[in-house]
């Protein structure tokens, strides 16, 4: 397994050369300018002549795309991951926050989602068709019908306007105090639960169903085990194959971030900034960003390979 | 001494269409040491006799009637506690379907340990060195290597012996084997049975054998239970359904004689029962196997017949018991 983990490790690092020269030429195809959206409106028309072409040849952009191309990795290697046109910064101060932010909010949400989705899932299978089941199913059914943010806004009116509990939006004011946090993420973290709910009670109700209705289950009920160790040992262990699949799709998402929910709560998360660079032409934030992604994906992917193998013994890496 | 006695049985299905009675007043005896064969079609209720006894159901199926006693005690309205304690200890099954009977991601050792960790309080230690034992004892060659396998890595016969092993790990005074060579190509079949013959010498365990094959009933069987249409037709010692009886029922006859032979005329058809077995939900009135059979008379549609002695150890469910050789 370990020989399989360093092999798979080796043959990632072409897949990744390759996005990054796709997105790299994805940047450039863009429209728009980014030189443009850094010359002040003030300027005189005389002036901007000047400015474009100072600001073009200190972001390098007079160069051959080539060029550009090699300086930019040779840069990434080093560990600057650009300039942003948008912050006036450094790409990586401008992503820290936010990704700091983003990972927080949707850590949580992965755990509870995780956690609920597999005890109602387990409870509706073993109790199918009973009043706990239907709901789940009826809850699962309006939530994956209903868009994030008018979930988010409806809890927003509840919680917020309604019963003033929680405050509507925004992040909190001092960053240390751990009270403040807990009350800003409330809202969003429960929207966002409740989305990603929707999906994984189903598939882990369906998960349990498949495996309880299989022979071994009936052999180890005629050995005589409690049906605790028939359901959480012997079918879960089975049902986990599947569900594991769903739970590493959702590592991706704990990065990416919700650019809808962020909206919303107006929460200084990735997707938000993802968003604005898009508009500001931002290109090395954008790539930066891009780049980031595609290596949870792939880091995900990965995860996925070693844990099948982890949970289920008849798949064999080599 | 009589190890298990069935009285009246009645075990349904609750289903939206109605009550299926997959056992319909079933009785049956098994004296300890001794192998009770049960004989029938699909969906003759066979399976569901021996369900009935573990109480291993479905959600919508149960014992509406009758009793089960097992070693004198009556177990049929037994809670899931005292259940839990009978199953794979004093009863065990084994299963038609030896590559998905078994958990596939845990190991041989594993699955035999669990029962003897439950019902025997040995330690990990103790039961692994038990559960190489038992594997040693259904013949396997090289138990400590299958001991750590998962089931994949196991034939089909393998597995049956595993299933074997596990349903004989704390010694059960009754296995029930429900079709358990069926999947089974023949060759690995007869290996199977002989085992299971040579296993029952050994430690005296009774046993139910389950099976459509009268073949497999001869070489098995000390006695015989025809079942149809959730009910005995007919009980008796194995050589006198095979030949030494007077009597015999119209539907045994009929088994017996659509067996293929070898050494049949090639071009004369085979024999076989004309219809099919009736649908639960919606079966004759008066004897269950009339419509089928050759020689019903009226009689036999509108009255139902009770199983009654032919001679002291052979009982027979019908009017009119076919007489053997004046056919």
């Amino acid at each position: 397994m370990i020989k399989y983990s360093i092999k798979r490790i080796f043959s990632l690092i072409p897949v990744i050369f390759a996005i990054s020269i796709i997105l790299f030429g994805l940047n450039k195809i863009m429209p728009g300018d980014p030189v443009n959206m850094m010359i002040p409106t003030s300027a005189k028309p005389e002036q901007k002549e000047q400015l474009r072409k100072e600001i073009t040849e200190q972001l390098g952009l007079d160069k051959s795309l080539p060029e550009q191309y090699i300086a930019w990795v040779s840069n990434v290697a080093k560990g600057d991951l650009g300039y942003s046109t948008w912050k006036n910064d450094d790409v990586k101060n401008v992503i820290a926050d936010p990704l700091k932010n983003t990972v927080i909010l949707n850590f949580f949400v992965l755990l509870l989602a995780l956690s609920i989705s597999i005890l109602a899932g387990i409870r509706s299978a073993i109790k199918k068709n009973s009043i706990i089941d239907q709901f789940w199913q009826v809850f699962s059914l309006v939530c994956m019908s209903v868009p994030t943010f008018f979930i988010g806004l409806c809890l927003v009116y509840i919680f917020a306007l309604t019963l003033k509990w929680l405050p509507s939006n925004g992040m909190p004011a001092d960053l240390n105090n751990i009270g403040q946090w807990v009350r800003y993420m409330i809202l969003p973290v429960l929207t966002l639960t409740i989305t990603s709910l929707a999906g994984t009670i189903r598939y882990v109700r369906n998960a349990m169903l498949d495996a309880l209705s299989q022979d071994y289950i009936r052999t180890a009920r005629s050995k005589g085990l409690s049906e605790k160790v028939v359901v959480y040992s012997h079918a879960f262990r089975n049902a986990l194959i599947p569900i594991v699949t769903v739970v590493i799709a959702q590592i991706s998402t704990l990065f990416s971030g919700s650019m809808i929910t962020e909206a919303v709560f107006v929460w200084n998360g990735l997707g938000q900034v993802l968003l604005t660079a898009l508009n500001r032409r931002d290109g090395f934030l954008v790539i930066a960003m891009n780049m980031f992604y595609a290596i949870v994906y792939l880091a995900s992917n990965f995860i996925a390979d070693i844990t099948y193998a982890l949970v289920d013994p008849r798949i064999k890496l080599d | 001494m009589k190890l298990l006695e069935i009285n009246n049985l009645h075990t349904y299905f609750e289903t939206k269409r109605g009550l299926i009675k997959a056992v319909n007043g079933v009785t049956l005896s098994l004296e300890e040491g001794r192998t009770l064969g049960i004989v029938g079609e699909s969906g003759s209720g066979k399976s569901q006799t021996a369900m009935s006894i573990l109480k291993l159901f479905e959600k919508n199926q149960k014992i509406y009637e009758g009793e089960i006693k097992f070693m004198g005690k009556n177990i049929s309205d037994s809670t899931a506690k005292e259940m839990s304690h009978i199953r794979g200890n004093d009863i065990s099954m084994i299963f038609q379907e030896p590559m998905t009977s078994l958990n596939p991601i845990f190991t041989v050792n594993r699955q035999i340990s669990e029962v003897l960790r439950l019902h025997q309080g040995m330690s990990k230690k103790e039961a692994e060195e038990q559960s190489i034992k038992m594997l040693e004892s259904v013949k396997i060659a090289n138990p400590q290597r299958v001991n750590k396998s998962y089931p994949f890595e196991l034939s089909g016969g393998m597995r049956q012996r595993v299933m074997i092993a596990m349903a004989l790990a704390c010694k059960p005074k009754l296995l029930i084997a429900d079709e358990p060579t069926t999947a089974l190509d023949v060759t690995i079949q007869a290996q199977i049975l002989r085992l299971m013959n040579d296993l029952k010498a050994e430690t005296g365990t009774s046993i139910i054998f389950i099976t459509h094959d009268l073949g497999v009933i001869n070489q098995m069987a000390d006695d015989v239970a025809v079942m149809y249409c959730g009910q005995v037709v007919e009980t008796a010692p194995v050589d006198k359904i095979f030949q030494k009886s007077e009597y015999i029922h119209p539907y045994t006859e009929g088994l017996l004689t659509s067996i293929p032979r070898l050494d049949s005329d090639p071009k004369k058809r085979l024999d076989a029962i004309p219809g099919a077995v009736p649908h639960p939900l919606n079966l004759p009135k008066g004897c269950k196997f009339a419509p089928r059979c050759k020689y019903a008379t009226d009689k036999c549609r509108n009255e139902e017949p009770e199983l009654k002695a032919v001679s002291p150890d052979h009982n027979i469910r019908c009017f009119f018991p076919v007489k053997r050789g004046d056919k």
